[in-house]
């Protein structure tokens, strides 16, 4: 009896699984599904969850994937506002939109991104015509218009592949700027001309610095040494102030105090390789009068 | 007979199909506990995984992410989904780099000739319009695994041109000088900057990490002679300046060497003025008593210690009324020697 009972509910296990097979199916978060019943598209799946369906051939289950995909379209040649040419390569990040309508317009999910990818190129053509290079190539950040030429790209683009292709354009952006051939033979040359008068702008920024740097350490030698005259001259002025206390003692006696400077200064001039000659009444050789001889050394 | 071989027979049949029922069951037994042992599953250390629920991510915000270690989910209703969020990526773009042709030379930089064919060969265009090649790479890593899995498949698909985009874009503003030297940093930060608020827009929870150069800013081969011979250019320019500098310290430091000389000199010069004629107001003082009395006294004192005091090599004394010569010769053997020398 109890062997019967388990063969039953194997039995009924596989069947229920079988059936389940058939009438059952699971949304991702990651994904979008379509019932078509009879081949025609009866509901659409946005929400994640466990869902019911008549089992084939009535109804089937389409699924497509919710994820983000990138589109890159390649460089093409485009003319800008001021007629110069520039190749540009743009890029679109997706998704699929309105999943019965993506199915409807789309029979693969290739075969969408070619139909983007021409959207792409139209768009990008027509909104790069309307500005100048100089929106895309600017000496400072203030200049450049680089967001503004994306948000043209972007508005008409989002707008037309929603509503035209069912496909939901999340984010466009430039990838890639570069110049056709011809054009960058011209661009070598321009950046050799102003390398080389770079150069020799550099060679003569580095004379005039090196100069500058030189006079203001002349002028710099030239105030260090006037400045240490001007205190010289207030030491010996001041030197000269101390003595004037003494100065006035000595106008007691002029005389005497100039002999004494005189005989101060006279062993100075008479040191070293000096023949001297004196008179005998000079004092004080006087006193050697009729005691010393003549000539004596 | 026959009956006994019936039942021998059926005795058989019975014997065999009780041991398929228990081998049966044994096997029902093994793959219920492989199926119970299925629901058991590990997050590895680099990883952080997320359990959908019939399509849907179960747990609070904060609470659906799983950290490594063992984690349990019903079998066939849920199904794991495991991020690499815990590692730090690297994703590297050679968009902007010259192509490998099997005529460049290894080790040496590629030569090319003429215009260069943008659909091979990568640059950058400067905001003063002027071309550089160069390799880039970010460091990448999920920050929020939940937006990840629901709305990406893989980071470098997406964040490439996301990346290649905001490099093109903050070079586009930048003179060729500031990418070369000055302001590499600035670039690669802005570049990072520009990046994450494209990821942002995306809501693919990454977050980018450090930019950086993983090949150099370079020129192109047509204009690389005229980029070195401007980065020469700097050089000499800063050696000039630097010599200069050097020269110029020189000539300050000697000034100052100068300057304390003149003061030097100038205090003591000072000083001994001063100590001369505070010695000589000394002298004076004493002997302004006895030069009042009798100074000639005082005047044959003063010569005669000044003359006592006096070093000279010869001196003679000569008497009145006599008639004396002198004749004065220089000692000139020094500068006779001095000759012969220079003579030999």
């Amino acid at each position: 009896m109890s062997r019967n009972r388990l063969t039953l509910a194997v039995a009924a296990l596989l069947v229920l699984t079988l059936v389940l097979q058939l009438v059952a199916f699971k949304v991702r978060e990651t994904e979008r599904a379509v019932v078509k019943r009879f081949g025609k598209a009866d509901r659409e799946i946005t929400t994640p969850g466990l869902y019911w369906k008549l089992p084939w051939p009535i109804e089937e289950v389409v699924k497509q994937d919710a994820r983000l995909r990138v589109l890159e379209g390649p460089l093409e040649e485009m003319t800008t506002e001021d007629r110069k040419a520039v190749l540009v390569s743009c890029f679109v990040t997706w998704r699929p939109g309105k999943a019965v309508s993506f199915l409807e317009k789309h029979e693969t999910e290739a075969q969408a991104a070619k139909t983007l990818d021409a959207l792409l190129r139209s768009t990008q053509t027509q909104v790069l015509g309307r500005y100048p290079f100089s929106a895309l190539i600017a000496p400072d950040k203030t200049r450049l218009r680089w967001d503004e030429v994306e948000r043209d790209i972007r508005e008409p683009l989002v707008a037309k592949a929603r509503d035209a292709y069912a496909i939901d354009v999340v984010f466009v952006g430039i990838r890639r700027l570069a110049l056709p051939r011809d054009t960058s033979e011209n661009v070598f040359a321009r950046m050799r001309s102003e390398r080389e008068a770079r150069a020799k702008e550099l060679l003569t920024e580095g004379q005039t610095e090196a100069q500058k740097i030189k006079d203001d350490a002349e002028n710099a030698r030239q105030e260090l040494v006037n400045a240490a005259e001007i205190d010289a001259k207030n030491l010996r002025a001041q030197a000269e102030k101390e003595c004037q206390d003494a100065y006035r003692v000595f106008e007691k006696a002029p005389d005497l105090a100039v002999f004494i400077k005189k005989t101060d200064e006279l062993p100075k001039a008479l040191s070293g390789r000096t023949t001297v000659v004196f008179d005998l009444n000079s004092p004080p050789y006087d006193v050697l009068k009729g005691i010393a001889p003549v000539g004596s050394r | 007979m026959i009956e006994e071989r019936e039942e021998a027979a059926r005795a058989a049949l019975e014997a065999t199909v009780s041991l398929s029922l228990r081998v049966l069951r044994g096997a029902m037994g093994v793959l219920v506990l492989l199926f119970l042992g299925s629901s058991v599953f590990t997050v590895e250390q680099h990883e952080v995984a997320l359990v959908r629920r019939l399509g849907s991510v179960i747990g609070a915000p904060d609470q659906r992410v799983l950290p490594p270690g063992a984690h349990w989910a019903w079998p066939v209703i849920d199904e794991v989904v495991r991020v690499a969020a815990r590692r730090d990526e690297r994703l590297a773009t050679d968009t902007f780099q010259l192509e490998a042709r099997v005529t460049d030379v290894v080790g040496k930089p590629p030569e090319r000739k003429n215009g260069l064919d943008p659909e091979r060969d990568g640059y950058l265009i400067t905001g003063d319009a002027n071309v550089l090649h160069a390799t880039i790479a970010v460091q990448w890593t999920i920050d929020d695994a939940y937006a990840f899995s629901s709305r990406a498949r893989e980071v470098p698909e997406l964040a490439r041109p996301l990346l290649e985009r905001a490099i093109a874009k903050t070079a586009a503003a930048m003179p060729v000088d500031d990418l070369l030297a000055s302001r590499k940093e600035t670039f690669l930060e802005e570049v990072r900057s520009e990046l994450q608020r494209s990821l942002d827009a995306l809501g693919i929870g990454v977050r980018a990490g450090t930019v950086f150069l993983a090949k150099d800013f370079a020129p192109p081969p047509q204009a690389r002679e005229s980029f070195a011979a401007v980065t020469k250019a700097l050089q000499d320019r800063d050696t000039q300046i630097s010599k200069a500098r050097g020269e110029a310290a020189e000539v300050v430091g000697l000034a100052r060497s100068e300057a304390s000389r003149l003061r030097g000199e100038a205090r003591s010069e000072a000083k001994r003025r001063t100590a001369d004629v505070l010695a000589d107001q000394a002298v004076f003082e004493a002997l302004l008593p006895e030069w009042k009395r009798d100074p000639r006294a005082v005047k044959a004192r003063l010569v005669a210690d000044a003359l006592a005091r006096s070093r000279p090599e010869e001196g003679f004394v000569v008497p009145p009324g006599e008639e004396v010569r002198v004749r004065l010769e220089r000692d000139t053997k020094p500068a006779q020697q001095k000759l012969l020398e220079r003579a030999r």
